[in-house]
Parts: structure tokens; C-alpha cells; sequence
């Protein structure tokens, strides 16, 4: 069972997913709505199943990059939706679909199989850094959807700023979480690697984001533009990341 | 001298470092993608050291390493004085606006004291520390400085026996060590990602992995960091504590 549920699953979630998008596009956005509501409880089995595919629970591949995040957008997108009386803010949220549905596909082309955790690797510390750092570049990318929104004139209540605020937090937490990791682990909390420097580059560009309220002459349109290159900041350091996972060595495919 | 320290504490000065920074940091990952021999060192060396003994040879790849620490010195001051400035300036309002309130308002200032302290500590962790990397071998006797040594007793390698598909694999490994002080002498257990501290230094368990080679255990090899970090400490506590105020700020702001 858990077998059938790790191999099809998550196509099945993404034939959901595009289905919404359709639905969508074809300005039917309720019905949209409850097909990506179908296409998140199969996901959502996917990602569980991850965890288990192997016999005992493993609780870090769960957490994997590549169906996480898509996984993230969906949940916070959902949450959001479900807190929402703004009509404006819920006709918004449902065109997420489209970059929910963009993440999911691409994961359908990386390795869906199961790395074992080496000795560095058996802690708790390794699924929460994981696990908050993807929530946060979920929230990064739903922020830059927002401020296209923003900037085609919808979004006046500025939520991307919120989701920007919300991803700084658990990108600092999931960055102390993995310096303390790191230190335990190989005695640096931060390593003079790619990954690393990477990671400083994005804290440091959404901290300079931040302050760009304080300017006084600059206006939500100059943030949304930044928010729009954090996003594509951020994908460029992910995929290019993502792309060398190809030669991992995987159990499950 | 006024307009200097207004210089200093001007929020966009403040904008365009950590831009700065950014881009630089951007720009330094992919030195260290394509040049991963000439940044490794670097891990395990003082940053000075490995500047004169590889940096200075590889220029153009290792310049932007330079420039961060000028970035940094600068937006150091900069945080300093905008925090500063923030905190004389709400300090006497601090009976009118009521507790709350004023937490509110003062909050962003630790924030940035927080990150001050996370520059300085970083800053010491590369320059200041002490740092012995010595493979693991048997009843080997590791001289260290002030007349303390370390002895590795025994050795114990895990490898996982379930899931059938992981079979082989290394799970855990642990030593047990002799650690002999200038009166005392203590035997310890030491696993990965459990350090062990003793005399002001932390004892790490590294493996040493060649590339994508997990199952073969003729590739794999222990190896002992002997460390004393200034720094770490604070990193991580300053960290932590700035991830706490910001998770009770950013809620905050949008109500008051």
C-alpha cells in the first residue's frame, strides 16, 4: 500500500493540480479550488509515504526540496485562503495555483528515490532545518506572487510584505537551527561552502528588503520589485543546488 | 564629526551594505563552486593564514573575501550607530509610551545589537580559533598545548542492518578517549554530532566521505577536530535570541 502510495501519488496530485489550473484559467475558480484541494490531500499522502516507503519510519526524506516546497506554497496558500474575508485577497490567492502547480511538475523530473542519513545525519536538528528553511522560501516565492500582483495594482493590502516578514523569521530560524547543526556536526556553524554562502547571500538580501520601508521616498512598488528578485535569487541558488542531486546515489529511484 | 556619525547611521548606507553584501556573497558562491580546492582550507584554518598561504595567489577568485570583511567592518558601524542613535532618541520617551509599547518600539534596536554581537563572533571564530584535525588511529597519543593530551582507547563503527535497502551503510560511529589533563585524566565517549568539551575545548567526530561513496568502508575515515572557538557561542546564542525577538516583533508591529 505504501509502496503504490510512494510511486503514484504524487502524479496523481499534479494531475489534480493542473486540473485546477484549467478550471482556473477557465474562470471556474471554486471548482478549481476543490480540485487543488484534492490534488493537496494526495500530495500531502505523498509526502507522508516518503517517510515510511522503506519499512521504518525516516522522518528527513519527508522534507526533500523537491516535493516539499511545492507542498509548503499549498498548505500556506490553503491556511491563507481559509483566514481570508477579503475578496480581492481570495481571488489572488486562488491564481497561486499556477506557481503550485509549476514547482510540483518540475519535482516530477528529480530523483523521487530515498538517500540514506549518514552519521551526521541522525539527528532531529537535520528534518527542522530542513523543514523551516522550505516553509520559508515557500513564503519568499508566495511573497513575489503577491507583489506581481501588487504591482498590476491588486494586493493593496500589501500581504506580500507580510509573507516576506513571515519567511525572514523562519529563514533566520531555520539558519541557527542548521549552525547548530553544523557545529555539532563538522564543528563550524558555518561552512565556507556554496550551500552556505548561499544561504547568507538570501538572509542578507531579505534583510536589506526589509529595511527598504524606511526609505522615504521609495514606495511598495520599488518592494515589490525586490521582493520579485529575491524570488528569482533564491530559484537560480536552488535549482542550481538541486540539479547536482542528479548524481546522489538514491534507493527507490 | 556630526555629520560623519549621521553618515554612519543612515538607514540607506544601511540598504546598500547588506545589498552589497549580498551580491558579494552571491558572487562568492560560485568562486567557490568552481574553485572548491582553493576555498576548503578555509574551514579549518584562520582566515589570515589561509589568505597568505592561498589567497594571495588567486586573486581574482579570493578578492571578494576581502571586500566581505570591508563590507562587514562598515556595516558593523553602520548597525552600531543606527541602533544607538534609536535608543537615545526612544530612551526619554520610555515613561510616556507605557511598557508595551516602547518594547515595541525599542525591540528593532536588540535586533540589530543581536546581529552586531553574531558579526563579532563570527568575526573572532575566523581569525582566533584553535584548531588540531587529526585522523583517528588507535592508542594514538595527541599532544596538545598547556600539557594536555588525548588518547583514542577504542573505536566502534554501526552500520545499518535495516532497511534491507540500506543494509552496510554507516549508521553511527563513536570512540572512547583517554583525556589526560595537567591533574586529571577522564575517560569519554565521543559519536558524531555529540562534541565532548573539556579544558575550554570542544572534541568533534568528523568522517571523512569520499565523494558518493557511503557503502564502501575502505573510503570512509575518522577524524578528531580538537577545537577552541571563541566565537560559536555567541553566534549561536545572539542568533537565536534575534530569531526569538523578531518572531514576538513582526506580530507586534502590525497591531501597534
Amino acid at each position: 500500500m505504501i509502496t503504490l502510495i510512494f510511486q503514484f501519488a504524487f502524479p496523481i496530485a499534479i494531475v489534480f493540480y493542473l486540473l485546477g489550473l484549467v478550471f482556473y484559467l477557465c474562470r471556474q475558480p471554486k471548482t478549481g479550488f476543490y480540485t487543488f484541494l484534492i490534488g493537496f490531500i494526495s500530495h500531502t499522502l505523498f509526502q507522508i509515504s516518503r517517510g515510511l516507503s522503506l519499512g521504518i519510519w525516516f522522518v528527513n526524506p519527508v522534507f526533500d526540496a523537491s516535493y516539499f516546497l511545492p507542498w509548503s506554497m499549498a498548505a500556506i496558500c490553503l491556511m491563507m485562503r481559509f483566514f481570508s474575508k477579503n475578496e480581492e485577497i481570495r481571488a489572488i490567492i486562488d491564481s497561486t495555483i499556477i506557481p503550485v502547480s509549476l514547482f510540483s511538475v518540475l519535482g516530477l523530473f528529480f530523483p523521487r528515490g530515498i538517500m540514506p542519513s549518514g552519521p551526521q545525519h541522525q539527528t532531529i536538528l537535520v528534518s527542522v532545518y530542513y523543514s523551516i528553511d522550505i516553509i520559508a522560501q515557500a513564503c519568499f516565492i508566495l511573497g513575489a506572487w503577491f507583489a506581481f500582483f501588487h504591482l498590476r495594482g491588486k494586493d493593496q493590502d500589501k500581504l506580500f510584505n507580510s509573507l516576506i516578514a513571515a519567511g525572514f523569521i523562519f529563514y533566520s530560524i531555520s539558519q541557527v537551527v542548521g549552525a547548530y547543526w553544523a557545529y555539532l556536526g563538522w564543528s563550524l556553524p558555518m561552512h565556507w561552502s556554496t550551500k552556505h554562502i548561499q544561504s547568507a547571500s538570501i538572509w542578507c538580501y531579505y534583510a536589506a528588503v526589509l529595511h527598504l520601508r524606511y526609505f522615504p521616498t521609495w514606495n511598495s512598488r520599488h518592494e515589490s520589485w525586490f521582493a520579485l528578485g529575491g524570488a528569482a535569487l533564491l530559484l537560480i541558488f536552488n535549482y542550481s543546488v538541486q540539479l547536482s542531486a542528479f548524481s546522489f546515489p538514491r534507493i527507490g529511484g | 564629526m556630526k555629520q560623519i556619525w549621521n553618515f554612519c547611521g543612515d538607514i540607506k548606507v544601511n540598504f546598500w551594505l547588506i545589498f552589497a553584501i549580498s551580491l558579494n556573497l552571491a558572487a562568492g558562491a560560485y568562486f567557490i563552486k568552481f574553485n572548491p580546492s582553493l576555498f576548503k582550507p578555509l574551514n579549518h584554518s584562520l582566515v589570515q593564514d589561509w589568505f597568505i598561504q592561498y589567497g594571495q595567489y588567486h586573486i581574482g577568485q579570493s578578492s571578494w573575501v576581502v571586500l566581505l570583511f570591508i563590507l562587514a567592518f562598515f556595516l558593523g558601524v553602520n548597525t552600531f550607530v543606527c541602533a544607538a542613535k534609536r535608543i537615545a532618541q526612544l530612551w526619554p520617551q520610555r515613561k510616556q509610551s507605557g511598557f508595551r509599547v516602547f518594547s515595541v518600539k525599542i525591540a528593532p534596536s536588540l535586533i540589530h545589537f543581536c546581529f552586531l554581537f553574531i558579526l563579532v563572533g563570527h568575526f573572532f571564530s575566523l581569525i582566533a580559533i584553535y584548531e588540531q584535525n587529526v585522523p583517528v588511529r588507535l592508542n594514538q597519543q595527541i599532544a596538545l598545548p598547556e600539557g594536555i593530551s588525548i588518547e583514542v582507547v577504542s573505536r566502534e563503527i554501526e552500520r545499518y542492518t535495516a532497511p534491507a535497502a540500506f543494509e552496510g551503510a554507516l549508521k553511527q560511529c563513536s570512540i572512547v578517549l583517554e583525556l589526560q589533563g595537567p591533574q586529571t585524566s577522564e575517560i569519554r565517549e565521543l559519536r558524531v554530532l555529540h562534541p565532548i568539551y573539556w579544558q575550554g575545548m570542544s572534541i568533534h567526530l568528523d568522517i571523512i566521505t569520499k565523494k558518493h561513496s557511503q557503502e564502501n568502508a575502505a573510503d570512509q575515515e575518522l577524524m578528531l577536530i580538537i577545537k577552541k572557538d571563541p566565537g560559536v557561542a555567541v553566534v549561536i546564542v545572539c542568533f537565536a535570541v534575534l530569531c526569538l525577538l523578531m518572531s514576538w516583533y513582526f506580530p507586534q508591529r502590525k497591531k501597534t
